[in-house]
């Protein structure tokens, strides 16, 4: 366990190894995932400002994932963001290091994944109030344990589990509606 | 106990949070053996985890992509946008101070309309009248300064406002029915009563371990957590606390009902007796 009072304490190391799974968090905890490495930069940011305040008795990842939601929190309440968005649909071009421009294409590394499958997934999961949505999603991040998305958002074990419950069965309801209806279709 | 599929309904949600002890565990894995209907319900349960992980996959993606995407020449546009903004509304506030003027928008006059003016008498009035509207001219010009961030007031609590809401660190709304089957301890203290922050650390250590009971330390909304505290927080969202001032503590039982009030000052082994008495009452074990 890495404490703030440690001589050898390297907060840059230690984020960097961090990252990846601060990126996952801000991933589960986000409404955008686009967001999710500006959330992680402000999340890391704070967390250097304020290490004096680590006082070691938890992980510093778990700390730093606490962080990580208030960010994703506050972040999707804030006028920049809505600005960026707005600014972002009209973003259809995009510029090469050399200058020249060619139209928006994002790389799609989910071919393996059936694409309307998740977007329709994508979308129910959208609609779950985020006190459901942000423990399930968590609980899909590799090695995430209920005791630890426990310690990250500050609430009870059995209320983590209770929320994946509840999130899982209005998920498994609203996928098996929208199957009814284009079934009948 | 017989176990069958109402039953396995009920407790549907227990089954999934591992709170059904062994002999009832036994039962249901028996009853699921035979049952299809409860088997498939359990499945279709369990079968969301994979799309879940697919769908933080694919989340994935989209964050790696956004993140190393090529330099976007909508940033700069929205750069653009921002300084047009900026001077939009800066130039917006200057035409809004003037309107608002009530001695109207008049500003100085200027040298050639004075210079029209040819009696010594109107040449004398005309230095008064152009010194009035320069000072004036002077005490128009609006405030540019950045306004002072004052942090969020509090709400008011009114007669009106709810018993108990609170909003845990992670954001998310707490009311009492959330706490309905455990005994509550509702401690309340401000930034100004550390020692009443340190009177409801020494029951959280004293009955935090207790799987029934649940310790909450109650505050206003900009206040943050003293160092070497670690009760669970929570900020008041404008609700009477169950009319509990700070540095007082409320016990509530597992219906909901206030059981016991008191202060949290004065001597904490005194307190903790009563308090453990009272929770043993409860059946917060």
């Amino acid at each position: 366990m890495l404490a703030a009072s440690e001589p050898q304490f390297d907060f840059e190391t230690a984020a960097r190894d961090c990252r990846p799974f601060l990126l996952q968090i801000a991933v589960a905890s986000a409404r955008n995932p686009v967001d999710a490495e500006d959330i992680v930069q402000e999340a890391l940011l704070r967390g250097y400002r304020g290490i004096q305040r680590f006082r070691g008795d938890c992980p510093l990842r778990i700390w730093l994932s606490r962080i990580v939601v208030r960010v994703a929190i506050n972040h999707h309440r804030s006028a920049a963001r809505r600005l960026k968005r707005w600014v972002f649909f009209g973003d259809v071009e995009m510029e090469r290091e050399d200058g020249s421009h060619h139209e928006f294409d994002p790389p799609d590394h989910s071919r393996s994944i059936p694409r309307e499958r998740i977007m329709d997934v994508d979308r129910q999961v959208s609609r779950l109030p985020a006190e459901f949505k942000v423990p399930l999603l968590m609980l899909a991040v590799d090695g995430m344990t209920i005791p630890e998305i426990a310690d990250i958002l500050e609430i009870p074990q059995g209320t983590v589990k209770s929320r994946v419950f509840y999130a899982r069965k209005r998920l498994k309801s609203a996928l098996e509606n929208r199957l009814e209806r284009s079934k009948k279709q | 106990m017989k176990v069958d599929c109402q039953w396995f309904n009920t407790n549907l949600e227990a089954y999934f949070c591992d709170s059904l002890d062994a002999q009832q565990l036994q039962l249901v894995a028996d009853h699921l053996k035979t049952c299809l209907s409860c088997r498939s319900e359990v499945q279709a349960i369990r079968d969301v985890d994979p799309m879940v992980k697919q769908l933080l996959e694919y989340r994935m993606t989209r964050a790696m992509a956004a993140a190393h995407a090529p330099r976007r020449s909508g940033r700069r546009i929205g750069f653009q946008l921002g300084l047009f903004g900026t001077a939009a509304a800066l130039a917006g506030i200057l035409v809004f101070a003037v309107f608002l003027n009530p001695r109207g928008p008049a500003g100085p006059v200027p040298a050639n309309q004075t210079a029209l003016q040819d009696t010594a008498a109107s040449d004398a009035d005309a230095k008064t009248d152009s010194a009035v509207p320069t000072t004036r001219a002077k005490t128009d010009v609006p405030d540019l300064k950045a306004p002072e961030i004052k942090p969020v007031p509090e709400p008011a609590i009114t007669d009106n406002a709810p018993a108990f809401l609170v909003s845990d660190p992670a954001g998310y709304t707490r009311s009492l029915e959330d706490f309905r089957g455990h005994v509550l301890l509702i401690g309340v203290w401000s930034a100004d009563q550390p020692e009443a922050a340190q009177s409801i650390q020494r029951l959280y250590q004293a009955f935090g371990n207790r799987k029934e009971v649940r310790i909450l330390g109650v505050t206003g909304r900009n206040v943050e957590r003293p160092v070497g505290m670690t009760f669970p927080m929570a900020f008041n969202n404008g609700s009477r606390i169950l009319e509990t001032r700070s540095s007082n503590f409320v016990v509530v039982d597992k219906e909901g009902n206030v059981q016991m009030r008191g202060s949290l000052a004065g001597d904490s082994n005194a307190l903790t007796t009563k308090i453990r008495a009272k929770l043993d009452e409860l059946g917060g074990k």
